[in-house]
Formats: structure tokens, sequence, C-alpha cells
């Protein structure tokens, strides 16, 4: 039973991962044909599997207004946005969800009115907060600190025009901190990150890593 | 009811009032889109208001959690995911499986090929990946995961080879040419930070002189190149180049030794590792100036709706 | 009665919003020096010969539009001015409305009257899919991954296709891109298939970009609102970009006084106990 719910699901790891890798060395055309109908089967699972997290949202909120949990009342705003925009997104302008979208329907109004505006809101509210935390936690402290204060404020005053009209030095040294120690920086991150990734997907392929698969046998 | 919920619930309802109130004025005024023959243009009247109400019922969080942000926000929630049930429908299920799969059924001028039946395997293993949900058959999802996660990490290794590691490897050691008056000013700025890397420690008039000109060469060498006259002297501006790229070689290394925490950071390492700090906080201080004008930028949006679009005060 | 004390991060926010609000209805103009990464996007597509292909990869949604639908607008209207043959998609789903929204309105702009549909740009819409697959399968053969546009017609006949097949074909190619897809771009895209490639994003992926251009694995970037304010100032045709720089210098230089300001009580506090800092005020 083992070898069914463990071993085989690893070997196919193992093919696939190497299937994937060698398949970009392979210049003959049933390669690109072999790609493209492997993309198209991971369109269909990932199509599928969508279910699984759409399921987790929605159970949550019927299971908060099944037992009258505090807040439920806001769980019915939620299934009003899900069924507004579901609905008139599945109705489709009454040619219905068996057909082509209709460019223009009343879903796309409604996500022009409700969906952009909210989404931009969202986002924007850090705009509130980012200066907020600035102001209060933003303490040099020590010599460390006092060098990411000042590299702040010289890309924030360089970045605008204002900078540039207190001083042509400003907009320059914003440049320079962005072209060299920042750059510097977060490349030996990425370098970092990036072998990582590498590890981290040969240990897959090989069996190492095995978190993705779930808990269980 | 107490003082506090009795003071939100009267600004409550004057905030709610005084939105009413608004939306009306500017109904009245005309000052809302409309079409030829001054008929009200709802589709864009409905996008502007209901854009308003949701943006400052968002925005009343800003005072305290209230039922009006928290309704906005589950109600965002809901809309998130109708609009993405949506995006799957249309494709990812319906192009590839319905519309191959499942309409000629109800389309006898249409007949399901040959070749798309193969397409029941990848639904098949779709299923398969739901059952992620059950306790005593969640192991049947390791197939599909597996399939898409080998695959997936195969795929992308040869291309992050390459594109994350040799080109940014290339790019950081390949030798820029330096002209021979780049190469004095590098001796003389490795012996003035060593002194005072030396003398920091003891302390005394010896450390502050040389503290001093060492801050004054890097400010020196971070501002001249805004100088109007470096553009007349090629040989420097060649210089500059060439020095940076030394300086974005040492940062490189100097940050990746201070990610090695398998060595202890002492002596040597310590102080590469110390360098390395110094420039991760300039670049953290950079990302944090981006981060605050990304942020203020998209808030700057939403009152360039709310002055323009809505109040039509710009 | 509310109580508001000095260290309220409400007085902080009515601050911002009260800055941000006299910024815009009041705004000053100031002279904008547009930022070298910016012109070498615009000299690129400048040098490009009437009739090159761009792709434009819309790679955004709603949460990002203040910063880049400036971008995206300034961007579009100079390769129709060039006269570039201007081909969008998007790998952000919710994006895929707001992409379309922004060609129709550049495309029916009074300057852009002759431009056609199917022959000068057109919008492909949401491509679903991990990207590193359809971004190999683009480079392989466009019209098969995108047999329709995103109003759904057909790709197969249309005149703007006509001698682009994959990504090879594609003669510069932008990223407009508010997350992670600039990086996958590069990866299986512009670095494979040797595409000359700029990024256009928000200014938190920014910092991150300047490593590529660093590599030369990108030859320009337009990052956040002063990105686009550059590009509108290259093209002389200013719009919400040059707009926002008003109130964004004013907000910068308020919260940089406002931070001196807290450190300067905070070391003031620190003086009169003695010396200590405090963990928290």
């Amino acid at each position: 039973m083992r070898a069914i719910k463990l071993t085989i699901p690893l070997v196919l790891a193992l093919l696939f991962g190497l299937f994937g890798f060698g398949i970009q060395y392979v210049p003959h055309p049933w390669a690109s044909d072999t790609k493209e109908f492997i993309s198209l089967w991971m369109r269909v699972i990932g199509g599928i599997a969508w279910i699984l997290g759409a399921y987790g949202l929605v159970h949550l909120h019927v299971v908060r207004i099944r037992r009258s949990q505090p807040g439920w009342g806001y769980s019915l705003f939620f299934f009003a946005g899900f069924l507004l925009m579901a609905g008139t997104g599945l109705y489709n302008d009454a040619r219905w969800f068996w057909n082509a979208q209709v460019q223009g329907a009343v879903y796309h109004h409604l996500y022009d009115a409700l969906f952009v505006s909210t989404g931009a809101t969202m986002f924007s509210l850090l705009g509130f907060f980012i200066a907020s935390a600035a102001v209060r936690t933003f303490r040099a402290r020590s010599f460390e600190a006092t060098l990411l204060l000042i590299a702040a404020v010289v890309v924030m005053l360089g970045r605008v025009p204002l900078g540039q009209m207190i001083s042509n030095y400003l907009p320059a040294a914003a440049e320079w901190i962005m072209l060299v120690p920042n750059t510097a920086a977060k490349r030996a991150i990425m370098l970092g990150v990036s072998l990582g990734v590498i590890a981290t997907s040969l240990r897959i392929i090989f069996g190492l890593e095995r978190s993705y698969l779930g808990g269980g046998d | 009811m107490s003082n506090a919920s009795r003071t939100d619930t009267i600004i409550a309802l004057a905030c709610a009032g005084a939105l009413v109130l608004i939306n009306a004025a500017l109904f009245a005024a005309g000052a809302l889109p409309v079409r030829q023959g001054g008929i009200p243009d709802w589709p864009q009247t409905l996008v502007i208001l209901a854009g308003a109400v949701m943006t400052i019922a968002i925005f009343s969080f800003l005072y305290k959690d209230n039922p009006f942000f928290r309704a906005a926000e589950n109600l965002f929630v809901g809309l998130g995911l109708g609009v993405t049930l949506t995006v799957v429908w249309y494709n990812f299920l319906k192009p590839d499986v319905y519309d191959l799969l499942i309409s000629p059924a109800f389309d006898p001028a249409v007949s399901v090929q040959r070749s798309d039946l193969m397409l029941l395997i990848p639904v098949g293993l779709g299923v398969m990946t739901l059952l992620r949900i059950s306790r005593s058959y969640g192991w049947v999802s390791r197939y599909p995961i597996a399939f898409l996660v080998g695959y997936t990490a195969g795929f992308s290794i040869q291309p992050a080879i390459h594109s994350n590691i040799l080109k940014h490897v290339q790019a950081t050691v390949v030798p820029t040419p330096m002209h021979w008056v780049a190469w004095i000013g590098v001796a003389v700025a490795a012996l003035l930070l060593a002194a005072t890397a030396y003398f920091a420690s003891r302390g005394g008039w010896a450390a502050l002189v040389l503290k001093t000109l060492s801050l004054s060469l890097v400010g020196y060498y971070v501002l001249v190149r805004a100088a109007p006259w470096l553009s007349h002297v090629p040989v420097l501006a060649q210089a500059f180049k060439g020095l940076d790229a030394i300086v974005l070689m040492l940062g490189v290394f100097s940050v990746l030794c201070y990610f090695i925490f398998s060595l202890e950071h002492k002596g040597a390492v310590g102080a590469v590792s110390r360098l390395g700090i110094t420039f991760l906080m300039v670049s953290f201080g950079a990302s944090f100036g981006y981060t605050v004008m990304a942020r203020e930028s998209l808030l700057i949006g939403r009152f360039q709706f709310l002055l323009g679009d809505w109040l039509r005060l710009l | 009665m509310m109580r508001v004390r000095w260290s309220d991060p409400r007085l902080v926010f009515l601050l911002v919003a009260a800055a941000i609000a006299a910024a815009l209805l009041h705004p000053v103009k100031q002279p904008i020096k547009p930022e070298r990464a910016v012109v070498q996007v615009y000299d690129f597509v400048q040098r490009l010969p009437a009739g090159s292909a761009m792709l434009l990869a819309v790679d955004f949604d709603p949460q990002a539009k203040a910063e880049l639908v400036p971008i995206t607008k300034a961007l579009l209207r100079h390769c129709l001015r060039r006269n570039l043959r201007v081909i969008g998609m998007t790998f952000w789903p919710q994006g895929a409305a707001l992409g379309q929204s922004i060609f129709s309105v550049v495309a029916h702009e009074p300057e852009s009257a002759d431009k056609k549909l199917g022959t000068d740009y057109v919008y492909l819409g949401y491509k679903p899919g991990d990207m590193a697959q359809v971004i190999t399968n683009m480079g392989e053969n466009l019209g098969q991954t995108f047999r329709q546009d995103y109003e759904n017609r057909p790709t197969a006949t249309m005149p703007i296709f006509q001698d682009v097949a994959s990504l090879k074909d594609v003669d510069y190619l932008v990223d407009l891109a508010a997350g992670g897809t600039p990086d996958a771009w590069v990866l299986f895209g512009a670095d494979k298939y040797k595409i000359p490639m700029a990024v256009g994003c928000t200014a938190v992926i920014g910092p991150d970009m300047y490593v590529r251009l660093n590599a030369g694995q990108i030859n320009g970037l337009i990052a956040g609102l002063r990105g686009a304010a550059d590009y509108e100032v290259l093209l002389n045709r200013p719009d919400l970009g040059v707009g926002g720089m008003f109130a964004q210098s004013i907000i910068h230089v308020m919260i940089i006084v406002l931070v001196a300001a807290g450190n300067l009580a905070f070391f003031w506090i620190a003086r009169r106990r003695g010396g200590s800092t405090p963990a928290h005020e």
C-alpha cells in the first residue's frame, strides 16, 4: 500500500522531472508539440484544482453562518459579492455560460464599478500605514539604521521632481544607490535564492523533498 | 450604549448621510456622466458612484475597524472569487474541456475528435486532485501533484542556472577596462579606508580625521558624477564606471559572505560580513524609499479618482 | 469624548490625506528630468523601424493600476505614434479586462484615429497556464497559443501576425508588471529567444529590476509613477503620471520631515532620561 501511496508518486515526480529537464534540449518538432500538449494538460488540471481553493473559502463562510459565529453577517456580503459576479458572468447577458463570453456585458460594468475600485483602494490603504509606520518606528538607533535611513531619504528625495529642484546631486546620488549598492545586494540575494531553488527542485525530483505531497503515510 | 459606541454611531450616520447628500448634489448638478440628450449614462454613473462608496467604506478603516469596512472587505473577497470563477470557466474549462468533450453532446453538428479523448486523462487527474480534502483518499491527489510539481521543477532548472546565476556571475566578474587614473583612485581609497579601519578602534584625533576624510571621499565619489564638468573629462567618466564595477563586485561578494552562516563571522570573514551588512542596509533603505513611492502613488491614484472623477474638482 | 494623543496614527493619516488633496487641488508645475533607464526604453522604441512588432505584456490587476496604467498608456501611445505593430496580452486573469480597456481607450484617441484593430494593434487577453510553459509555447508558435483575441476574433487571418509566427519574430518585448512576471519573461522568453526586453513595473519591484538591468537582460526600466511621468515628458504628452508628481513630492517631503521630527523627539527624550534609549514609545 505504501508503494501506491508514496513510492509511485515519487517515481512519477522523478520521471517527469527528468523529462521536463531533458525536453528543452530536443530540437525535434515532436518536443514542441509535446510541450504544448503538457501545457494543455496542466491548464485542465489547474482549472479543476481551482475548485479546491474555492471550496475552502466557501466552506469557511458557510461554517461561520451555520454556527452563528461572531461576524457571521459579513459572510452574507461575501456570498452577495460572489453570487453577483459569478451570476452575471455565467448569465453572460442572456447568452449563458455555454457560449463565448459577451464583451461589454453587465459583468464587465460590475467589474469596473466594484472590483477595480475596491481592489485599488485596498492596496492604497498601505500608503497611510507605511507613512504612519515610518514616522513611529524609523529610528537611527545604530550605524546600520542610520545608513538605512539616509539611503531611504536620498532615494525618496532623488526620485521626485522636488529633489531635483533642491539639488542636482540628489537624483545622481539616488541613481548611484540604485545602480551600485542596491544592485550588489539584490544580486547576491538573487544568487543565493536561485541556488536554493535549484537545490530544492533537484531534491523534489530525486524524492528527498516530499512536503509537496502532503501529510499522511 | 456606551459613550464611545454612541460617538461612533453618530459619526457613522453623519458620514453616510453626507455621502448620500453629496451624491444627490452631484446628480442634481449634472456632474455625473450623461449621454447625448441629457440621459444619464447609467453604467458609467454606476462605476463612479459605486467606486466612490466602496473607496470611502474602505478608507473608513483608518478611523477604526467598523461594519462598513468589514462589509466592503467581505464583499471584495466575494467579488474576487466570482471574478476568478468566471475567468476559470471561460479561459480554462470551457475552451479545453466543455467545447471539446461536452458541447458535442448537445450539438449534433459537432463530434468529439479522437485526439480530444486524451483530455479525459487530465480531467481524471484534475478530479483526483479534488480528493485532497478527503482524509481516507487524500493520497490519490499525490499522482497529479507529482506530475505537476516534478515537471515544473525539472523544466525550470536550466533557465534558472543560465539566467539567474551564470549571467549574473558574468555581469559581476567580467572586467571593465579601467584607465590608470582609476587604479590610482582605487589605491588611494584602499589605503585611506584601511587606515581608517585600523585607527577607528583606537579613537583620538587621527581616527576622527581619517573617518571624516573617508566619508568625504565616499560622498565625493557618489556625488561628483552629477558635476557638469565631468562630461568634458571622458577619462574620469570611464574611471568612475570602472570603480562602480569594483564596488559592485565587492558588494556582491561581501553580501554572499554575510549569508554564509556555516562560518563564524570573526576576523577577516567578520570584517567582510560587516561590509556586506553595509551594502544590505543601503539596499533596504533604497527598497523602503521605492516602497513608500509605490504606496503613495496608489493613494494618489485613489485621490485622483475621488477628487477628479467623483467630485469633479480636478 | 474622543481622546487623541500626539502619537495617534490617525493624525498622520489626516496629514497624509490633507497633503495629497491639497497638492492635487493646487498643483505646482515642476521640472522633470527623465531618468536614464527610462530614456533607454524611449530611445529603443524611437529607433525601431515602422512596422516593427512590439509585445506588451500587461501583467497587472486593478490593485496596481495607479502606477501601471499611466506607464502602459504612455508606452502604447508612443508605439502607435511610431507606427509599430502592438500585440498585447496578460498572464493576470483579474487584469484581462483592464488591459482591454487601456488598449481601447488609447486606440480611440484622436491621434490614433488611423490605427486599425488587427492590423496595427491587437489585445489577445488572458492566457491561462504556467507562465514557463506558455512563454515557451509562444516562443515556438504564437498563433497556436493565441487562436483568438480577447473578443474571440480569430488571429490566424489578422494582418498584424503576417510575419510574426512566434516570440522570436517580436522586435521588442515590454513586460508591464506588478509581480514576479518579469523573471519568467526573462528566463523563458528574452534570454532564451534573444529578444530585447524592457520592464515597466510598480516601484515595489523596481529595486529588484536594476539587477537585470545591470546584467543586460533588460535594456530599460520604467519604475513607478515617476517612471510614467518621465515617459510622458519624453513623449511631450503629460497625463496622470505628470499630474501626480507634485503630490508625490509633497508627500515624500512630509514623510521625511515627520521621520526627522520623530528621531529628534526620540533622541531628546533619550537625553532627558540620561542617555538610555526607550525600547518602545
